[in-house]
């Protein structure tokens, strides 16, 4: 076993002490959250408040502490914190105004889209600024010919597709929570899909960004154009999780449809097996568009209720599928059914039609939601592993959730190496929570130790904050931190995400609760 | 034989000095020789032409000679590799579990390292479906030019932690940081490819492009050189497990092409690779010669074939057009005699590309030539040097080479 990424040595060449040592890198975090920058003096907000709806409309600023309280969360539900004030910007040069007016008084100000993140990186400040996209919903271009749209921050990620489908194209990056998350918030996390394995990430489908800087000024990275002079810091402002400054429109590439898609599942008598076909695949040289894997406790929560029709008997359930050209699409499953037979799989089911299709796919996005059924409370991950590394994996996070006498239910994009360990836990039973959260925190370094990451999909935030020391070494984070302070020198663009300071890695968060869309059927999780 | 501009003459010549590892490199930039030195970066010559001439620096330094790591996962798909390993070496050794880097750039001499061609933002012909150097990426080791020994990203495929630092360094010619390794994805090499070749105007080429893809046909690679439209089809699998889905893909592709009035055949099989390795030579411009790399829209292309004939008929030059069809990135190449013919022949052509040119570059022009025809700053020039300054505050590092904008 090697961990092994560009200049690290394997697990036996980390110190056993000190900063960056297995012991001291993951620390469990207080439930109240600190301030992470000095509060302004009193009256500020005040003022701010009175100035910014001169620039937005008395309409677009929320002060009353009710409305503000609404705002308190992102998808991340168990960090919440009142913002100082909400603003609702509706242009660009809205937006350049709101910052340069938070630049000149002082204050912080956090980035919000859709408010559906899952590392808490729109996690308000209590003395800044929320500055919500939601209203900058136009899609500005949609230009077939050039396989491109130009869309304002708040458009949906599935608007966008739904506005490309007449002419044959989609924008390919489709998280689970497609239809309500925001373009911006993709772009902030650079988010990625079920079919991210094939396609791959928002930072490949996004051509140009018009971004406000944390001063206030308005600048364009990349452009309508496959290539720009000058630093890529297109590519540095994706993934940036709103530090850099806040995107105010984004050209994204669109992608032809395939002309076919074919999903098929199949049947393993444990998750080993099932991770041995994954790999099986992979080596073979088969690029799937999706490969997701189920356990049996998420086969059994998502059957409960949807009735997709997995096999409930199962030890672990994969679901594959190809797209591409007929004939390629059909050589291509016919190799995956073998692979998939060569490791002990069962029960190879291809789906009839469109209808046995949606079924299926629905069964497991359903899984997550569904988990309500089998546990009072769960905590969700995020980490990713080498795909040569997912059957012993799996294998280990069994063995550390019977150690601790917890249930661990595994939904994940196998394709990928993305793990979503659901730990479920009751939080009535004493000692339980705490359990829980040690638990998932070792899940993640035990991703890393593989040669893995923290976070593969829903970013670092205040969640990993403090997990970041196990993937990035001091000199790292300080090379980090140069970056940042040259975007942000008074450090006011979402202070307290992504980087860690002392004060910050003194807290812990609450227990996972599901946001309020989830439970209400509207959007899924991932 | 175009005479370039020398540099004002220094002291004496650079030094050239050539590490072996990343630590020692760190070492010398910190503690050792390197302290304060001015300092330019050379690694397979990928970098020549690109960018402004270097301003005079005290010490060069090779790469060449950071070989020490190649580790392959091919179950996973991704290796990491030193920076000074040479992309050709880099695919023999991959091609061994059938696997490759699905990066083909101009490589006319085998010295292309990995770390210069990203370092360069090197891409070629297999950029229609894979992309360039920055979207094969997963990770990168470097050092700044302080001694700080530096990551960013990790080896897997899929990773969001921390900022891209990987991205913003491909392409950044050796300005902020000394690449000395990289974590790659990497792809099945094709068990089987096909070519079809064409003779096709811009506009026909891409209406045909346009018609495959409408229907679902996957294009590798589309090249337009002058008027000769190049594309490649490739199966994933072997032959036998294929079942022929390739050559049948390939006859749809014919009849999809001939009903938009483009008529393509395939090149026997043994011509392909060299073929394409020309394909990609094609976007470089020879001894003599100078290339303005421009991006566009697609569907600009016959803007881009108009601004050149326009552009020839001042100068009594003629421009050659190498294009990524499907991505709308050109090389337009001229060749003359001395400079003076080749000023106003380039003046010319970006006057006539208009718009389009404020996103184009030119490659392997002498000094006096890129002053003539600088394009504007980018808009965001300031951050961008900002950036610069965040990490080689006293511009130590590969100083002027995007003069005049920092």
């Amino acid at each position: 076993m090697e961990a092994g990424g560009p200049g690290r040595p394997g697990p036996s060449g980390r110190p056993t002490t000190g900063p960056g040592s297995t012991d001291g890198r993951l620390r469990t975090r207080l439930r109240s959250r600190r301030r992470s920058t000095p509060a302004p003096a009193s009256g500020v907000l005040e003022r701010l408040a009175r100035r910014l709806e001169t620039v937005v409309g008395p309409g677009a600023v929320i002060r009353d502490p009710t409305e503000r309280a609404t705002y308190s969360s992102d998808g991340l539900t168990g960090w919440a914190c009142v913002p100082g004030l909400v603003v609702l910007p509706t242009t660009t040069l809205q937006v350049a105004e709101v910052v340069a007016t938070c630049d000149r008084f002082g204050v912080p100000f956090v980035a919000r889209g859709a408010g559906s993140g899952l590392s808490g990186g729109a996690l308000p400040e209590a003395d800044g600024v929320l500055l919500v996209t939601a209203r900058m919903r136009r899609i500005l271009e949609l230009s077939p010919r050039d396989r491109l749209a130009v869309v304002e921050p708040g458009v949906t990620n599935a608007a966008v597709s739904l506005a490309a489908s007449p002419y044959g194209l989609f924008y390919a990056p489709d998280p689970s929570s497609q239809v309500v998350c925001s373009i911006g918030g993709n772009i902030a996390e650079n988010s990625g899909g079920a079919h991210c394995l094939e396609y791959g990430f928002t930072t490949h489908h996004v051509l140009g960004v018009e971004l406000v800087l944390p001063d206030g000024r308005v600048v364009e990275l990349g452009g309508d154009v496959a290539e720009t002079p000058g630093y890529d810091l297109r590519g540095l402002v994706i993934g940036s999780e709103g530090t850099l400054g806040v995107v105010t429109a984004a050209t994204l590439r669109l992608t032809p449809r395939p002309a076919r898609a074919i999903t098929a599942v199949a049947s393993f008598p444990g998750p080993e097996a099932a991770g041995a076909a994954v790999s099986a695949i992979v080596a073979a040289g088969v690029v799937p568009a999706a490969v997701e894997m189920m356990d049996a406790l998420a086969v059994e929560a998502c059957e409960a209720a949807t009735h997709a029709g997995f096999d409930t008997d199962a030890g672990a359930v994969l679901l594959v599928e190809v797209d591409g050209p007929e004939l390629a699409c059909e050589a291509t499953l016919r190799s995956i059914a073998a692979a998939c037979r060569d490791a002990g799989g069962t029960n190879w089911h291809v789906a009839a039609d469109a209808a046995d299709r949606d079924r299926l796919w629905r069964g497991r996005k359903a899984a997550f939601a569904a988990a309500g059924r089998l546990s009072p409370a769960y905590l969700v991950q995020d980490g990713v592993i080498p795909r040569d590394a997912l059957g012993r994996v799996l294998v280990a996070i069994g063995q550390m959730a019977a150690k601790r006498g917890l249930r661990v239910a595994n939904v994940f994009h196998a394709g990928d190496g993305n793990l979503h360990p659901l730990v479920l836990y009751d939080p009535a039973r004493p000692g339980e929570t705490e359990r829980a959260e040690e638990l998932a925190a070792a899940i993640v370094s035990l991703c890393v130790d593989e040669g893995g990451s923290i976070t593969g999909e829903h970013g670092v935030g205040v969640d990993k904050v403090c997990a970041m020391t196990a993937m990035f070494d001091a000199a790292d984070l300080a090379v980090m931190a140069r970056v940042r302070r040259a975007f942000d020198p008074k450090g006011l663009c979402n202070p307290g995400k992504l980087l860690p300071t002392p004060r910050l890695c003194g807290e812990r968060p609450g227990p996972y609760r599901p946001h309020p869309l989830e439970t209400a059927g509207v959007a899924e999780r991932w | 034989m175009v005479v370039g501009t020398s540099p004002p003459a220094t002291a004496r010549p650079a030094d050239t000095y050539r590490p072996t590892t990343a630590v020692e490199l760190a070492d010398a930039l910190a503690r050792g020789d390197l302290r304060r030195a001015r300092l330019a970066v050379t690694g397979g010559g990928a970098l020549s032409g690109r960018g402004a001439e270097p301003s005079p620096v005290d010490v060069v330094v090779d790469t060449t000679g950071l070989t020490e790591r190649l580790r392959h996962w091919p179950a996973d798909l991704t290796c990491v590799v030193s920076a000074g390993v040479r992309l050709g070496d880099l695919q023999e050794a991959l091609a061994r579990h059938g696997q490759r880097l699905a990066l083909d750039p101009p490589d006319p001499d085998g010295r292309l390292t990995v770390g210069a061609a990203v370092a360069a933002g090197a891409a070629g012909p297999a950029r229609q479906r894979n992309g360039a150097a920055r979207d094969l990426l997963l990770g990168a080791r470097f050092v700044l030019v302080d001694g700080t020994i530096a990551h960013s990203g990790g080896r897997v495929i899929k990773n969001v932690a921390g900022y891209d630092l990987t991205r913003l360094l491909a392409g950044s010619l050796g300005t902020l940081a000394i690449l000395t390794e990289v974590a790659l994805r990497l792809h099945p090499r094709p068990a089987e490819t096909l070519t079809l070749v064409a003779t096709a105007t811009p506009e026909a080429a891409l209406r045909g492009l346009e018609e495959l893809e409408a229907h679902g046909v996957e294009v590798a690679a589309a090249e337009l050189l002058d008027n000769e439209l190049s594309l490649r089809l490739e199966s994933r699998l072997e032959g036998r497990l294929d079942g022929g889905a390739l050559r049948a893909e390939a006859a749809r592709a014919r009849r999809l092409l001939s009903e938009v009035g483009v008529a393509a055949s395939p090149l026997p099989n043994e011509l392909e690779a060299p073929h394409w390795t020309a394909r990609s030579q094609a976007h470089r411009p020879a001894p003599g010669g100078v290339a303005v790399h421009v991006a566009t829209r697609r569907s600009q292309i016959g803007l881009v074939e108009e601004a050149c004939r326009r552009a020839g008929e001042v100068g009594g030059l003629g421009f050659h057009r190498a294009s990524h069809l499907g991505v709308g990135v050109h090389d337009l190449i001229v060749v003359a005699d001395d400079v003076d013919a080749l000023l106003p022949a380039l003046a010319e052509l970006v006057r006539e590309l208009g718009p389009l040119a404020r996103a184009a570059e030119l490659i392997g022009a002498p000094e006096e030539l890129r002053r003539e025809v600088a394009a504007a700053p980018p808009s965001a020039c300031a951050p961008m040097a900002a950036v610069k300054r965040a990490l080689d505050p006293e511009n130590r590092l590969s100083p002027g080479r995007f003069r005049p904008w920092w």
